[in-house]
């Protein structure tokens, strides 16, 4: 027995185009096609569906960005040490 | 108080990332991240080149910004769209976002996407992008 839910849950759209464009891309898909059957799912009256589907898009959209944004930091973190190490061999 | 703080932090980045990339020319600076998918598999990803597209572009030189990548380029003024819609209610954006929103306009998008991956890593877009960029 599905309970109406109150509002059409939120699906995602934004953070997941962001995602495919940021650099993360597999995930980033991932997020749009669930993102996308949110709204399919509500229209069809398929309320959990539609919740769990919106959980889903935010959720592989923000592993994304996280791996994306990590990715990052540890190549700044890399490149930063072989530089102090290159700074500190060069004054030997 | 949670979306003012999100849109002030927004801001903020958004200002250091211009200035950021206005400054540092990616394609000579070791400290601009490479893409992992490029250093692993030698292709290019569909977003690769938007590095050096934003300091070019903040530089004046647009056609070379447009050519780094022009599926981002192209598809910005979507994303806007897709941003303005979700975010501002009324009359005419509510019909503007179910059109924009459609899933159609969003298969089209990921179409889009893989289209340009297969694209840019031939040998044909390659030497376009040659006598380009």
């Amino acid at each position: 027995m599905t309970t109406t839910p109150p509002q059409r849950p939120n699906d995602h759209l934004v953070l997941a185009i962001l995602t495919t464009l940021c650099c993360c891309m597999p995930l980033g898909i991932v997020s749009i096609v669930r993102s996308t059957q949110v709204n399919s799912y509500w229209a069809a009256e398929k309320y959990d569906e539609a919740v769990q589907a919106s959980e889903d898009a935010k959720k592989w959209a923000l592993i994304g960005m996280g791996l994306c944004i990590a990715g990052v930091f540890i190549y700044l973190l890399f490149f930063g040490g072989l530089v102090a190490l290159g700074i500190g061999l060069s004054e030997l | 108080m949670k979306r003012v703080a999100i849109v002030t932090i927004a801001a903020v980045a958004a200002v250091g990332i211009v200035l950021l990339y206005k400054h540092f020319d990616p394609t000579f600076s070791h400290f601009a991240p490479k893409c992992p998918f490029l250093l692993l598999t030698g292709y290019e990803c569909p977003s690769c080149g938007i590095q050096r597209a934003a300091h070019s572009a903040l530089n004046g030189d647009f056609q070379r910004a447009f050519w780094l990548n022009p599926f981002v380029a192209l598809v910005m003024p979507y994303f806007l769209l897709v941003v303005l819609t979700t975010f501002v209610r009324g009359r005419y954006i509510d019909s503007l976002r179910s059109i924009v929103q459609h899933r159609y306009a969003v298969y089209g998008y990921i179409a889009l996407f893989f289209i340009w991956w297969i694209l840019r890593n031939t040998a044909w877009w390659q030497k376009i992008c040659e006598n380009i960029c």
